[in-house]
């Protein structure tokens, strides 16, 4: 378990963090989301005990990480690529980090099977690909069977087949109990692992909620059209709560009436139909819609052709 | 990769009747795993005693392979060289050559591992950082000692032939040869707990070296420089007060080697403390 109470950091005058609470609970895997420069990074670093906070505090298994006799019991952590120096083995590596709790070459064996990589344990880290420094990086995080496992974009540099390697350890550690918590941008990939969702912009907690309820919070839910007549069909489904956009001389995306009244309503009309879909919110426009305010960098919205 | 095996390694590990846990020594050996681990420890090593025994043995070998035509009086030129007793003089030779790359050794254990982002795992491993702190001054302390004497001694053993043909030859259990070796180990030690600690303060390797480099062998170069106060200024500096250590007592008297030892320890206990402090506080 994670918990974050009032937790702010200032680095000079900005501030990173600000006034974050939040709790991650045992049994699911928790998402955290954020534009870039919300202070996901800041916050998960503060819970590993290498930031100090402003004000505000941080508890892992119910204790501030520093008063555990053994932390890498209690939590494992991937904070970012390259947390290694590129002149020593990955093996060296691990059995160094493992060294510091008396953790032995047995379960260093074992956590470098776990995450593929025995093959390479022998070779410098320096020679290493992006994702296979993130299975190191991993390994790590496992060396001492922790309670708690918090992954700052884990999948980064991950082939498809680690990608749902990973989704499927992690929803495997959750469903022994064990607390997972990820940050992400890969937003497909983030609606398939998590079932909780804390989400922040520019420091600040926007959502903390089920993955279900943010989705259906999010009125994102459209139905796309194609008829010959859309003129007329975009005329009669006009009404005060009811958005129609027109895509293409034949195509309408609308809001606000599900496919049943829009079909209801065409036939009513003589209105010949050759698409009708349904688009439910995506975990991307649900994220897009809640933080379109707190973007840190906003790009110009590119013009469609 | 597969979730029973998880959980059956999570059983093997929790049931272990020495469950893991944070000690002082564990952390110390984490720290020898890493320092004996990349291949800079093993450069540094060789090339240091390498570069010890050829200057400090080296004028040695000059004077008894020279034709007899150009070095007409040997004893004479040992003896100008190295003191009245040579033997002596090779020793202090040795860890004064030896001590910028032990220097340099204190240095690379703690700014590649800031700069490259492992002490991220180190620390995360470690939240109190004092142990991880006090395992790497003792890592270099241990290291400079042991790198320094094994120069040291093989200078004094490779020149000991000559010497003796010169009647000028030591035996390594005389007292004054044990003096000097002494206060060479304690020179070394220091050095090498200073450099780790200024080195600690730096975010890139490159800066750390420059600062600890630049104190201890720049400042003594340049200071003098300075007029008036530049003399005495420079028997101030840690690398100038610290070589006051392997002089031999016999022949300088204590007091100079007491006075210099005192000061190159305030400057090694105020770079301890201050990168202590900062280390154990900053953010990573």
């Amino acid at each position: 378990m994670i918990e974050v109470a009032h937790l702010t950091k200032r680095f000079g005058e900005t501030t990173a963090v600000d006034d974050l609470s939040f709790t991650v609970r045992p049994g699911t895997v928790t998402g955290f989301l954020g534009p870039n420069g919300a202070g996901k990074s800041t916050a998960m670093r503060a819970i590993a005990g290498l930031i100090r906070p402003t004000s505000g505090t941080t508890r892992v298994n119910g204790r501030p990480i520093a008063e555990h006799a053994a932390p890498l019991t209690e939590i494992g952590a991937l904070l970012g690529a390259g947390t290694m120096q590129p002149g020593r083995t990955a093996r060296s590596h691990l059995l160094a980090l493992a060294a510091t709790h008396g953790i032995g070459r047995s379960r260093v064996q074992e956590v470098l099977e776990l995450t593929g990589i025995q093959a390479a344990a022998g070779r410098r880290v320096g020679t290493f690909s992006m994702g296979m420094g993130q299975r190191l990086g991993l390994a790590a995080a496992l060396l001492g069977d922790p309670q708690t496992i918090m992954l700052d974009e884990p999948i980064n540099g991950l082939d498809p087949d680690g990608i749902v390697w990973v989704r499927h350890f992690l929803r495997s550690l959750a469903a022994e109990g064990r607390t997972v918590f990820l940050s992400s941008h890969l937003m497909s990939e983030m609606a398939q692992t998590a079932d909780h969702l804390i989400v922040i912009g520019r420091g600040r907690l926007i959502a903390d909620a089920p993955m279900a309820d943010v989705l259906a919070d999010v009125e994102a839910t459209r139905v796309s059209v194609k008829t010959p007549d859309a003129d007329r069909l975009a005329a009669a489904l006009s009404a005060p709560a009811v958005t129609v956009t027109s895509v293409a001389h034949d195509e309408l995306e609308i809001t606000g009436l599900d496919a049943a009244a829009i079909a209801v309503a065409a036939r009513d009309r003589g209105v010949l139909l050759y698409e009708l879909t349904t688009h439910t919110a995506s975990l991307e426009d649900a994220y897009l819609s809640l933080t379109g305010s707190a973007l840190e960098y906003a790009s110009e919205p590119v013009a469609p052709r | 990769m597969s979730a029973s095996t998880m959980a059956g390694a999570a059983v093997a590990v929790r049931d272990q009747a020495s469950a893991p846990r944070l000690t002082f020594p564990r952390v110390a050996r984490g720290e020898w795993i890493k320092t004996t681990t990349v291949p800079s420890t093993y450069w540094t090593a060789a090339v240091t005693v390498a570069f010890t025994v050829l200057f400090a043995a080296g004028i040695m070998f000059a004077v008894t392979f020279a034709p007899p035509a150009d070095v007409p009086d040997p004893v004479a030129v040992i003896t100008d060289n190295y003191g009245a007793t040579p033997s002596l003089g090779v020793l202090g030779l040795a860890f004064m050559f030896t001590y910028a790359l032990v220097a340099v050794f204190g240095v690379l254990l703690v700014a590649p591992e800031r700069s490259s982002g492992m002490l991220s795992a180190t620390l995360a491993a470690v939240p109190r950082r004092t142990p991880v702190f006090a395992a790497k001054l003792l890592m270099s302390a241990v290291a400079g000692i042991v790198v320094g004497l094994v120069g040291a001694v093989a200078s004094f053993l490779l020149v000991q032939p000559q010497l003796a043909g010169f009647g000028l030859g030591s035996s390594l259990a005389d007292p004054d040869v044990l003096q000097v070796l002494a206060g060479g180990t304690v020179f070394l030690a220091l050095i090498a707990m200073l450099s780790t600690a200024i080195g600690s303060l730096f975010r890139g390797t490159a800066a750390a070296m420059g600062a600890v480099l630049g104190l201890l062998i720049a400042a003594p170069a340049l200071v003098p420089i300075i007029p008036g106060i530049g003399a005495g200024l420079a028997g101030f500096l840690p690398s100038s007060a610290g070589m006051m250590l392997v002089q031999s007592a016999a022949q300088a008297g204590w007091q100079p080697i007491l006075t210099g030892g005192l000061v190159l320890l305030g400057w090694t206990a105020a770079a301890v403390a201050l990168g202590g402090v900062l280390f154990t506080r900053r953010d990573v």
